[in-house]
């Protein structure tokens, strides 16, 4: 759909934006420029956040959508966060401009692609739906699923988890621990659909509420007390979105689950000779106020020196893959010399870890193809904290 | 109660004769009521019922003529005075044909009112005239110099060792750049030259009780273990092995346990930190020391108890926590430091003798940042801007450029806020070469991306002129952290301490009456009202002296003191009949009710504004004022005629500061407003007790209005509370109609401003035609 002009893009726009929560606030931006100067593209971008609403002031939207800028964000919410005026930019300003640039049909090849994938396969890597469960064949005990009966814990592993070759790996690592731990729990097997997150931070609004739709009805299938995931973005939409649309289940960050049960787990643990850094994953982090839960598991590991990169907590730099990030590499080479996720490989090799340790899914292909372009491969390697947490249980 | 002699006069001039006056002589004296007379300029001829008040022994006047809010002088008697408003509420206001039986009724509640006003006495109260004032900085030491120089006992409290709050730490004042000591330095000798001001340093408030005229204080005295007769020569300081941060240069900088706050301090004299003193391990190497036996380590802390009759608090306020600022690296680097820091760093006496160099290698500064706004103006921190630290930035950028002419000076702002005449400032600040960039700074970190950034901090921002994200390194980062109210307040009331605003200022009518916070005989003045400058502080100080004068004036007299100054009436509890319900205690709004045991409530008078909010909150009807009773009002409302045929009648409670006022207005501009409405004034809407809503409807009344001041966080009621809980109220006032079967748009309640008089035709005017809608009263005729 092409939207005739400029005023009928501004009505949309607004339109939007009343639905968001807080979505008026955007009147009471200071202009000061906090949420430019937080972003990791901020340097590269035509339009920082402060600058996009502006150009919605002076109704100049068409000049923005030309700039690209609304497809640099990654949601790292560095922007809200520190918004003086807590004006929900990640949430609101620019999904709203990315809707506009579906609507007119040009968004980025790449990230169009990933969504239409998702619109059709319920997964963006245009997979089998038939195929989400396949990594259950690769551990050595059985799986249940939900629409089986009824489970303690239900395991979302989202698209990542189940498909991706290496993210893969730490499905399976976490569900071991479960097995070790002996967690009843259950997955939902091929009646997942992607959680949406990203689909929801790339404008994709009607595409999320789809998703949403069909993976609460695959929940209410059998009883179960509360959710684990090993994504942090789904993480942060089951426990944040998926209200608004009746699901009231207890969402855990696996990070939280394994602290929970870090008593049991310590008399597992067996030394482990590492020196290991950890990056707050944005949605973990910045988004949920999660920081000390990962801190936490990592230093009871018996034999690890726990060390600090220099940007941690609230100020972590982004991996960059949040918000269909992972989908825009090659547009945002086209801005960038060195993306985010090289910049923040390199921050953790300066500690001199051995291990740079992760807890969002999207941080390890991220990461690891970010060594590759910094030639640190072999210094520092990423793991999810709950494939730290498994070597050390082995 | 005897028969009570009431003389009624009716002023026929005004236009007032345009009614029948004969009808309304009739109708009053159908009353038993001692003369009534008719004057054709009432005003001029008062005296008519000065000479009728002595020779009658009249105990009570109606006057029939103009406003109430008029002409008061000339109708103010020895005995109380009704006033029915004939001029703007009747024949200014109504067409001739529907005047008449309009003021027939308001002399009728006229008159049935005055044969119940009994005179309002006020007791002389014995107060104690000292004035406690609590927080000894610039604010604090200007009030009791002020009142001790007005000649009153002060008693000053402060809580660290020496005087001089927040000033005595800085290096100069903007804008005239001068050292503050300058000005403490007279304030100090006029201290010393007093003697009505008695001066606890080390001392806290722990508590104060009681009311105006008559409060108890509870003070502790610290031990500083060194006695007055230290003279300060610093043999202890040599001997004493131990150390501690300096808190008086915020850290930067350590002192041994036993030190001198500052170069200047008041009282010139040493004192012991107890925190970090080995006392308690045997260490007394400083009494060895002191050739004057003047350190005392067996010392204690005592508490005094003191009485005061009216307080001042002035305890400031502390600089924002700057490692709450994740982003800003206070804290994670030893070169970002707060601007309260800054001015120790400046200072001859600081911790480098005033030389500003980097804390983390005593380095010179080449480049320096500072960044406004670090937690202002900022929803996840302070909401409020702090009104000083632009101009203290400025300030401190000039004596970085005093030291090293050629430093490259970035300041980081959002918006530069200097009003009025510090707009000189600004501009002489901005001759001196500085770079204003402008952008709230996003994050400060030592990564460097190239050779330039290496062993500096980097300020990244977005330059929003220029609209470009940039990095500037420099070798030190000032953060302009800004002002948080020290609000602690021990007040030993029902209700508890001083109520605050939403930032967490005592709380006070911003515009009108800035002192008064909402406990009477208690003002608030400096930072902790408000963030605020000296010169804006020192006012603020003579301003809460007047302000605790004229309350122990008006107490001493038995007279309310704010905003009914001159009222002698307060509530009388016929506690025989009491239930407790406590609800007066609770909605009270100054919180002058206390409790005993039972919960039957205790009235300080003292520290009553005379609202009668607890009047309007009680079940039992038992509170009343001498000129303002359940009663009085209720057979006001029984007077009101009802008629039986299709026609509205309706009784309209308006507040006396405001929504009154606003009918006056509209009847001096001739509007013209339905004449079924019948308006009774009131002392505040939180003053209307629901009963009279139950009375009139049940006497066949069609609908009631109440027309208050706004409420909410804006809130215009003079008493705070009191249209707020008449809102609430409503509550009950649904369940009485429910229980009448009578429709809930029966009863309104409006918020009207003085300037909304150009409504009152139309809300009056629709009120009656929505009640005709509805249909009329079934209770009329019963
Ligand atoms: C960086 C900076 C620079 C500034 N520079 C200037 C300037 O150049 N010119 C200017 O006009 N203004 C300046 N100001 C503003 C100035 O500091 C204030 O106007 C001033 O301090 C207000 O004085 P005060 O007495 O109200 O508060 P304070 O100075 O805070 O004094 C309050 C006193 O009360 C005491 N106290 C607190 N609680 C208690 C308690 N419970 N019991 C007993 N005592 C208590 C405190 O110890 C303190 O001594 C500056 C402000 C900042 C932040
Ligand atoms: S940080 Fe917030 S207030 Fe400041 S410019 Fe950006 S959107 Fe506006
Ligand atoms: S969320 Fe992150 S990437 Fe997106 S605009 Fe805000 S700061 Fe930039
Ligand atoms: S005075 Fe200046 S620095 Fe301070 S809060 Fe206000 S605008 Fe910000
Ligand atoms: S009249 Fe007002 S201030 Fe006095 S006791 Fe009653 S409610 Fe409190």
């Amino acid at each position: 759909m092409e939207l005739e002009s400029e005023s009928e893009m501004l009505e949309t726009y607004m339109e939007r934006l009343s639905e968001i929560q807080d979505g008026e606030k955007y009147k009471q931006c200071l202009q000061c420029g906090t949420c430019g100067g937080s972003c990791p593209y901020g340097i590269v971008t035509k339009f920082t956040p402060r600058k996009m609403i502006l150009a919605v002031r002076a109704n100049i939207i068409d000049e923005l959508l030309e700039s690209g800028a609304q497809w640099l964000c990654t949601s790292c919410y560095s922007c809200s966060f520190r918004c003086p005026s807590q004006i929900p930019l990640t949430d609101g300003i620019i999904p709203a401009a990315r809707e506009l640039s579906l609507l007119e049909g040009n968004p980025p090849e790449e990230l169009a692609r990933a969504l239409m994938n998702t619109a059709r396969y319920g997964n963006p890597f245009k997979e089998s739906p038939k195929k989400r469960d396949r990594w259950v064949k690769e551990v050595d005990f059985e799986i249940k699923t939900l629409a089986d009966g009824p489970a303690d814990v239900l395991f979302i592993p989202e698209c990542f988890g189940a498909y991706h070759r290496r993210c893969k790996e730490v499905t399976k690592a976490m569900a071991e621990i479960f097995n070790r731990l002996g967690t009843d729990f259950a997955i939902l097997g091929r009646d997942e659909k992607c959680i949406g997150d990203s689909n929801r931070l790339s404008g994709e609004f009607g595409l999320f509420e789809e998703l949403v739709e069909k993976n609460i009805k695959a929940m209410e299938k059998n009883p179960f007390s509360r959710i684990v995931t090993i994504d942090a973005h789904a993480f942060h939409s089951l426990r944040s979105e998926y209200p608004r649309f009746g699901f009231s289940k207890p969402v855990l960050h696996h990070s939280e689950f394994l602290a929970e049960n870090l008593e049991t787990l310590k008399e597992m643990f067996s030394e482990l000779e590492y020196i290991v850094t950890y990056h707050d994953s944005c949605y973990v982090g910045r988004r949920n106020g999660i920081y000390d839960a990962p801190r936490d598991v990592i230093r009871a590991i018996p034999g690890v020196e726990f060390v600090e990169m220099k940007r941690i907590k609230e100020n972590a730099l982004c991996c960059g893959g949040g918000g269909g990030g992972v989908w825009l590499d090659s547009f945002i080479k086209e801005f960038m010399k060195e993306r985010p996720a090289e910049e923040r490989v390199r921050e953790a090799a300066n500690t001199g870890a051995d291990i740079l340790v992760t807890s969002c899914i999207l941080d390890i292909p991220m990461f690891e193809d970010a060594l590759k372009m910094t030639g640190l491969e072999g210094q520092i390697v990423v793991k999810d904290i709950c494939e730290l947490v498994l070597e050390a249980i082995r | 109660m005897s028969e009570r002699k009431v003389g009624v006069y009716i002023c026929t001039g005004c236009g007032i004769d345009l009614l029948d006056i004969e009808k309304l002589v009739e109708i009053a004296t159908d009353y038993p009521v001692s003369l009534c007379r008719t004057d054709s300029f009432l005003c001029e001829n008062a005296n008519i019922v000065k000479e009728d008040i002595k020779k009658e022994n009249l105990d009570a006047a109606v006057i029939a003529a103009c406003s109430p809010r008029v002409k008061t002088g000339e109708f103010s008697f020895d005995v109380p005075v009704e006033r029915v408003n004939l001029r703007e509420q009747v024949v200014w206001s109504h067409p001739a044909g529907e005047m008449q039986s309009l003021a027939e009724d308001y002399l009728k509640m006229g008159i049935s009112k005055a044969q119940k006003l009994e005179r309002e006495e006020g007791e002389v109260n014995k107060i104690d005239r000292t004035i406690l004032i609590v927080g000894g900085g610039i604010t604090g030491i200007t009030a009791a110099v002020e009142a001790a120089e007005a000649g009153y006992e002060v008693i000053l409290v402060e809580k660290e060792p020496y005087l001089g709050g927040r000033v005595a730490r800085m290096n100069k004042y903007f804008p005239k750049q001068c050292p503050p000591a300058c000005g403490l330095e007279i304030n100090y000798r006029r201290i010393k030259n007093s003697d009505r001001i008695k001066v606890y340093t080390s001392a806290e408030v722990e508590k104060v009780s009681g009311a105006p005229g008559d409060f108890d204080v509870t003070v502790r005295l610290n031990p500083t273990f060194v006695l007055d007769r230290c003279t300060a020569c610093g043999d202890c300081v040599d001997a004493c092995p131990h150390e501690r941060p300096d808190g008086f240069n915020y850290g930067l900088g350590k002192t041994k346990a036993i030190y001198l706050p500052g170069a200047s301090s008041f009282p010139f004299r040493y004192t012991v930190d107890a925190e970090y003193c080995k006392k308690d391990e045997g260490c007394a190497a400083c009494v060895e020391a002191c050739r004057y036996a003047a350190i005392d380590l067996g010392m204690g802390a005592k508490v005094v108890n003191m009485k005061a009759g009216s307080v001042i608090v002035a305890t400031g306020w502390k600089p924002y926590d700057a490692s709450k600022i994740k982003n800003l690296g206070f804290e994670r680097y030893p070169d970002v430091i707060t601007n309260v820091m800054m001015e120790r760093l400046a200072s001859p006496d600081g911790p480098t003798g005033g030389r500003i160099v980097r804390p983390s290698d005593g380095k010179e500064v080449r480049k320096i940042a500072f960044v406004q706004c670090a937690g202002s103006r900022d929803e996840n921190h302070l909401p409020y801007c702090s009104a000083v630290c632009c101009l203290a930035s400025l300030k401190q950028a000039s004596y970085v450029k005093e030291q090293y002419p050629d430093a490259e000076i970035y300041i980081f702002y959002i918006d530069v806020r200097t009003p009025a005449k510090y707009e000189e400032f600004y501009r002489k600040a901005l001759s001196q070469g500085f770079n204003l960039i402008r952008g709230k700074v996003a994050e400060i970190t030592d990564i460097a991306k190239s050779t330039e950034e290496e062993e500096k901090l980097i300020v990244r921002v977005e330059d929003t002129l220029l609209g470009k994200v940039r990095r500037i390194p420099v070798d030190m980062v000032v953060l302009a952290v800004g002002m948080v109210p020290n609000n602690e307040f021990n007040l030993d009331y029902r209700q508890g301490g001083i109520p605050q605003d939403k930032f967490g200022f005592f709380s006070s009518n911003f515009i009108c009456f800035p002192y008064e916070t909402q406990r009477t005989g208690i003002y608030s003045a400096g930072c902790v009202r408000q963030p605020m400058d000296v010169a804006s502080s020192v006012e603020d100080a003579s301003g809460a002296v007047l302000k605790s004068i004229q309350c122990l004036n008006l107490t001493e007299q038995g007279m309310a003191v704010h905003p009914r100054s001159g009222d002698f009436s307060y509530p009388d509890f016929f506690l025989q009949r009491c239930t407790q319900c406590k609800r007066c205690t609770e909605e009270c709004p100054f919180s002058a009710l206390e409790e005993d045991e039972k919960g039957t409530p205790i009235l300080n008078p003292t520290r009553c504004r005379r609202c009668g909010t607890c009047f309007g909150a009680c079940p039992e009807r038992i509170i009343s004022f001498k000129n303002y009773t359940i009663d009085m009002i209720s057979s006001m409302i029984r007077e009101i005629s009802v008629p039986e045929e299709e026609e509205m009648r309706v009784l309209a409670f308006f507040c006396e500061n405001d929504a009154y006022p606003a009918l006056d207005m509209a009847g001096l501009n001739h509007l013209e407003y339905s004449s079924s409405v019948r308006i009774i004034p009131v002392r505040c809407l939180g003053s209307v007790n629901v009963v009279w809503i139950a009375d009139a409807l049940s006497r066949g009344i069609d609908g009631i209005l109440l027309a208050g001041c706004k409420s909410g966080e804006d809130y215009q009621c003079h008493f705070i509370k009191g249209s707020e809980l008449a809102n609430r109220r409503m509550e009950n006032v649904r369940e009485t109609l429910d229980r009448l079967m009578l429709e809930p748009e029966r009863v309104k309640l409006i918020e009207l401003e003085i300037s909304d008089y150009k409504k009152i035709p139309e809300i009056l005017n629709d009120f009656v035609e929505e009640l005709e809608k509805i249909g009329p009263n079934p209770y009329k005729g019963f």
